[in-house]
Order: C-alpha cells, then structure tokens, then sequence
C-alpha cells in the first residue's frame, strides 16, 4: 500500500460510513433522548443515531480497550467517532442498534449521557500523567468531581448544558476559563534556574516575561545568566515554555488550584464570555480534594436552585450579579479575588449606583 | 539538570501512599482512568508517588528531533528515572469529522502495544491522537507503520497545531459551510506550515460551522473561521404548521425565543426583521428543523484568542467577513506572513495583538476598519491620529454629512 500523504488522512469521505455519506448536508433536526441517545433527521425523514459516553478521565485507554470499541462499531454497522470534549460517541443507522451498543459499552464500564441539560463531560489535561509543566494533577481532581456529579452526566436534569474543565498549570491545555466550571493549577515557586539555561536565548526568555521579573546578572566567571525576582514572579509559567533552563521545582505543599466560573463559547445568551476565578486558591488534596469538590457542588446546587430555565451559569451570574453569587453560594470573597496583573481589572469593577 | 533528585530512603513509604491513593482513584462511578491505565505498561507507581509528593516527577520536555520526523514527537524526561522511564509521545492525525473506521483503531492499539506501552490517547484536548512512551530509536519505524496504515504524525512545535474542525454536515443541521472538506483543503494548501516549525510560536486555526462553536475557536485559536449568515434565519412554514397543529400557540414561543425581539408574529406566520438578527442561534437551537440559519452564508474570521501566553486568557477578535473558501485561505495566509513578520519569539498571534494594538494590526493587515468588528469605543481623545488619516477623515465626513466643502 501506498504511504499516506502529510497531515490528517484525506478526503474525510474515505472515512465517513456509506449511512453518514449519503446524508451529509441534507440533516433537518435533531431530536434528543434520554440516555445520551440523540436523533439526526435529514430533510427525506431518515433517521441515524448517536449515543454518548464519557471518556476515562484523561481519555487515555488500554489497547484492548481500543480494540474492543473497533469491535462492537463493526459489529453492529456503526461508527465511532471521538469529540472536541473526548467523548466517545457510536453512530448508527437505527434505535436498536445504539440500545445494543449501550449495553455492550455498559459491560465495558463506561456509561452515557452528557447531552441536553446534563454534564456534558469533564476535560482534562494530562496533569502530572505527562506534562513537565503541570503543578497540579489534573485526572484526580476530575475524576473525583466526576464521581461526584455522575447522577447530573446520567438523568438528572440541570437548568442549561455544564461544562467542566480540568487544568493543571495556568497554560489551560484543558481549556480553563471557556468551561462553564473550571479547575486551573496554579504554581506558588517561582522558576529554578538551571544549568542548561547556558544553551539558551536569554533575551528572548527575558522578554517573554508579562511582569519583567526576569534580570540578568553575572556568574563568578563573568557568563551572564539570569535571575528571577520573587516579588514580580506570578507564577504563570511562559518562561519555563520558552527555556528549557528554567524548571518549576514544584514544592510539595504550596502548589494549589483555582476554581473558575462562567465560562462559554457559543453565541447564544450572553455570547462567548471567559471564565472569572471566584476561588483564588486551593491547596492540593489527593486522591479526592474534598473541598474542591464540595465547592463545585455548592456552586452547582445554588445555581439548580436559582437559575431561570435555560440559563448558563455564566448568563445566571450576569444576571444576579458577582455579589449575590459569593452571598447565595456562601464562598468567600477576599481581596485575592482581585486582580493585581493588569488594567483589566479596573474595568471589571463596578461604576454607578446600580446594585 | 543540576540537582537530580536522588531515589530517597522513604521510597518505600511513598510508593505505599501512592498505592493507596491510586486504589481510592480506582473506586466510584465515573469511569476509572486508573484502572484502565493499570492495564497497560504505563508507570503507574511513579504517578501514584508523584501524587503522594503532590510534585511532579517530569523534568524539562520539549521536542526531540529525528531525521525526517520534523513535527509530531513530544520528549518527556523524568526525574526519577529508578521508578519511571523517559519516553516519547507520539502525535497522530485522526480524519476530520473523528470518524475512526475500526481498521484505524487496530491499526492504533497495535502500534500502542508494539512500540509505546500499550496506551492510546484518544483525544487530546486539540483532537489529536497520542500514543505515548515510543523509545527515541522506534520512532521512525512507528511513524513508517503508521503511514503505511495512512495516518502521518504532526501538530508539535511552532507550526500550525492540528486545524480542529465540528463535526459539520456530516451529522448537524446548523453546518453554515462544510468545515470538514475546509480542514482538508487546509492541509492540502498549508501543508508545509504544518509540517515545519517556521512561526514564532504556534499557530492554531479552528474550524466552527455555526456561532455555536463546538471547538471554542473564539476562544482557543489565534485564527477562528466561524460558519455565519448574513440576514434572517430561515423559517420552514410547513413544519412550523406542523408544530402548531401539535403543540398550539408555537408562533409566540418562537418569538419569545428571541433576545433582540426580531421575530414579530404575522397573521399565522412568522416575520423576522433581518437586520435586527444578531445570530446569536437561540431560536434555532429551540426550534432545529423549523427555524434554520440563512441561505446567505458567510465565513467569520476572529484573530488573536488564546488561553495561554503572556497576557492571559484572551478571546478572538472580529477581524472579517468572507464569501469564499479562497478568500479564508487568502485571509490566513496574509495573517500569518504579517504574524511571523512581526510577532517576538514564542509570542502568540493574541499577545501581539495585545502589545500593537488592533490599529496597527489592520494597517499590518493592510485591512478597512469595519463597526462590525466593535464591541466598545475609545474612552479618551488622546491624539492618536496622522496627518494624512486626518485629512482623510475631515474629507469622507463631509461627504457623508452632506455640509458644504471649503476646500
């Protein structure tokens, strides 16, 4: 066989199944069932069906595992397909069919939902799994928030769609801040610097710092090098992406995590909005972080109970405001809460007399 | 790397917390990733002890070169090397759309289990494929198994990242423009850009068939191409017939899905002034199949959004409208000439945006100012203006204003 072009396999048509094929384009509606079950109708009144199912919590599978997923898409005439937010979801050309996949998927251990007012799914970074820069574990905290709000992926109803991510360090590989609820790591020591920073380009790690903490300075033999004044040092980790001589020595106790809400993409209701941090710090807590957990649920319970029908958390906050949120949900507000990084935060203030 | 950690005396003690931890991980209802990972060769003793430190164990990444893999590996370097292996990961290429034919999916958990630890990735956060712990000398005979199956690796470094793209019409009725033969077509004609790290830092352009956004393109690429309309949804009025002999008064629900009440009631039908339509797709998602976006399909093209880099958190600008898929290439083309042309090492395209400013960015751009690209207006009058701008001004405000010219 011939080798395969650079970049992704190409045209997609090779890899879409004859019962999507002869379809694409011409959808009408979609219908959504319980279960994570949705139904596309096309203009003709065909009808093809998807069924959901939430991923591992770092979407990493055993071979097998990938094995057996080929398994029952072929065997049942479906396909698989993988989404933005790591899901796993099967199509397939009759009601039937997906009902059968549910079961066989539900052997395996991994349940659906996750469409209309639900829990969506929970994404998350490779956290200490892989990455050099994460100062958090990103899969325990999600998978502990995920055992906690399993009833709201399955049945329970929620007023709007909810959207978690997970991060581990402020580079929100996740993506932190455009998930209605999110966790981000965050760094407390400032960068090391170590031997192989000789190798690199010290103006341009120098630049590349937002606060202009990073100074040069001599070695004893006269070799420039470069220090890192703790006082301006934020903790946001371009350095350490940039040069590979600056390491973050993440310490045991000290490293912790945000808690962010209100963030979205989609054009409807109050538009794309970026998440605010409503809690600025939260101490590391393996395996299941307690209190990060009971937070997100505090949140979420105040918003079931408050928000109008439809409405996001973002667009609910908008319309109560940052200071019923912090009275209705109980959370603290400190002058951490603040920002101190940039003029932005003038503007995030409140002008007039309105309440 | 100058003060290597040393395998310490309580090795032991940790290594049992960690084993704890990781059996408290494997309970509850959500689906275990700790479980699943035990399965394979991963070093799971090492994650457990690093989760009982609270402290990673990787070391300095970053991107190791093979010969003729230019993108497309991630080198990971651990700092305990007696509980846990450096390796490679290895970045996949999946079709757009995601549809994974069973034959792909072998041919993954094979090359997982023959050349990496038997752990397949699937997705990354930007949709690609992983397969990780490739040893640095198996590398290049992966990548050669995996084309010979037809996937290439890629999307690593400071080259455009993997073009995610919704899943379009392949399977959704909002699809305002075929995002999946745009993502192919990207790749046919930037393939190089993709392949080679050329730009200051990387570049990722994502691909939303509607304003619903299912890739947060507005929030996480430097390039959005967003599916838009211009004018009114469509109104299917059989269907809303149909609803009506089924559900009542469906015509007043319809309306009242409306934030900016564009959509009055006349008579038994339905009347949407266009120009108040501000494509927000809330009647469309209520209604899917009786409301549907317009026939006048345009590409939205947002630049600058990011999540990490050094301003933060920054959501895409409103750049442009565009008719064609040529004229979106062209788009980005100019975008990343101006982009690598000006931007300082590993500065993404938000941050220099951020640091220029939008005016400089269109004049770069060689672009018209447009209202539609406003959310606020200045709130100073400093004197920001040239002479010749000035004049310019003074002159198409007269004209526009009707009011006599004194030469």
């Amino acid at each position: 066989m011939a080798e395969a072009r650079d970049g992704p396999p190409r045209p997609y048509t090779n890899y879409v199944p004859e019962f999507i094929s002869s379809k694409v384009g011409t959808w009408k509606r979609h219908v959504v069932h319980p279960d994570g079950i949705i139904e596309h109708e096309t203009v003709k009144g065909e009808k093809v069906y998807s069924i959901r199912f939430s991923s591992t919590s770092n979407a990493r599978y055993h071979s097998d595992t990938i094995r057996k997923l080929a398994h029952i898409s072929e065997s049942h005439g479906a396909v698989l397909r993988f989404t933005n937010a790591s899901n796993m979801e099967f199509v397939a050309d009759s009601l039937e069919k997906v009902n059968k996949i549910k079961e066989e998927m539900r052997l395996l251990g991994f349940i659906s939902g996750g469409w209309g007012k639900r829990l969506w799914n929970i994404t998350s970074c490779a956290g200490f799994f892989h990455c050099p820069l994460a100062g958090t574990d990103s899969p325990s905290i999600s998978k502990s928030i995920g055992d906690s709000l399993l009833p709201y992926f399955q049945k329970e109803s929620l007023p709007a769609k909810l959207a978690i991510a997970v991060s581990g360090c402020p580079a929100c590989c996740s993506g932190g801040f455009t998930a209605d609820i999110s966790v981000v790591g965050l760094h407390t020591e400032i960068p090391v610097v170590t031997e192989e920073l000789k190798a690199c380009d010290l103006m341009g790690t120098l630049l590349s710092c937002p606060t202009g903490a990073i100074q040069f300075s001599a070695l004893p033999d006269g070799k420039k090098t470069l220090v890192i004044r703790d006082p301006l040092c934020i903790g946001c980790g371009i350095c350490v992406g940039v040069c590979r001589g600056l390491v973050f020595r993440t310490p045991e106790k000290t490293d912790g995590h945000a808690i962010i809400v209100g963030g979205k993409a989609s054009s409807t209701q109050n538009g794309t909005a970026i998440g605010r941090v409503v809690v600025p710090y939260l101490s590391n807590d393996p395996p299941r972080y307690d209190l990060t957990v009971r937070i997100i649920n505090r949140i979420i319970d105040t918003w079931r109970k408050d928000a109008r029908d439809g409405e996001r958390i973002g667009t609910w906050i908008g319309r109560i405001g940052w200071a019923r949120f912090f009275q209705r949900t109980g959370l603290p507000y400190c002058k951490e809460n603040m920002d101190s990084f940039d003029m932005r935060a003038l503007t995030t203030l409140k002008e007039g007399g309105r309440n | 790397m100058t003060d290597e950690k040393a395998p310490d005396k309580n090795s032991a003690e940790q290594a049992e917390r960690g084993a704890k931890i990781l059996e408290e991980l494997e309970k509850g209802g959500w689906p275990s990733y700790v479980k699943e990972t035990k399965k394979t060769r991963y070093p799971l003793k090492a994650y457990g002890i690093s989760l009982s430190m609270r402290r990673n164990l990787w070391g300095v990444g970053g991107y190791v070169s093979v010969p003729g893999i230019p993108t497309g590996i991630l080198m990971r370097i651990t700092t305990r090397p007696d509980i846990g292996e450096s390796a490679n990961l290895l970045r996949i290429y999946i079709p757009s759309g995601y549809f994974l034919p069973p034959k792909l999916l072998n041919l993954l958990a094979d090359c997982a289990d023959k050349y990496g630890v038997g752990m397949v990735h699937a997705l990354t956060t930007s949709s690609n494929i992983e397969i990780p712990g490739v040893p640095k000398d198996r590398l290049l005979d992966l990548v050669k198994e995996l084309k010979n199956g037809g996937m290439d690796v890629g999307s690593t470094g400071d080259s455009f990242r993997n073009t995610t793209a919704c899943v379009g019409p392949a399977l959704c009725e909002f699809a305002n423009y075929d995002s999946l033969k745009v993502r192919d077509d990207f790749y046919d004609k930037f393939m190089d850009y993709a392949k080679y790290p050329t730009f200051p830092h990387k570049m990722k352009v994502k691909l939303s068939a509607c304003p619903l956004d299912c890739t947060r393109s507005s929030q996480k690429a430097d390039i959005a191409v967003i599916g838009s309309w211009e004018g009114a949804p469509e109104v299917d009025s059989k269907d809303v017939e149909r609803l009506a002999s089924k559900e009542g008064d469906v015509l007043a629900k319809i309306s009242e899905t409306c934030p900016t009440k564009a959509i009055r009631i006349k008579g038994s039908s339905l009347d949407i002034v266009s120009e108040d339509c501000v494509q927000c797709m809330e009647c469309i998602k209520a209604f899917p199949g009786t409301l549907l976006p317009g026939r006048k399909k345009k590409f939205k093209i947002l630049v600058g959004g990011k999540l990490r880099g050094k301003k933060g958190p920054l959501t895409a600008k409103t750049f442009t409208y565009l008719d064609t898929e040529e004229q979106v290439f062209a788009c980005i083309d100019k975008i990343i000439t101006v982009y690598t042309d000006n931007a300082a090492r590993k500065e993404r395209l938000g941050d220099l945006i951020s640091r220029i400013g939008m005016k400089d960015f269109l004049e770069l751009m060689n672009e018209k100012a447009d209202p539609k690209q406003v959310k606020e207006l200045r709130t100073n009058v400093f004197y920001q203006i040239t002479d010749e701008a000035r004049e310019v001004l003074v002159k198409d405000l007269k004209d526009r204003m009707g009011g006599k010219s004194d030469g």
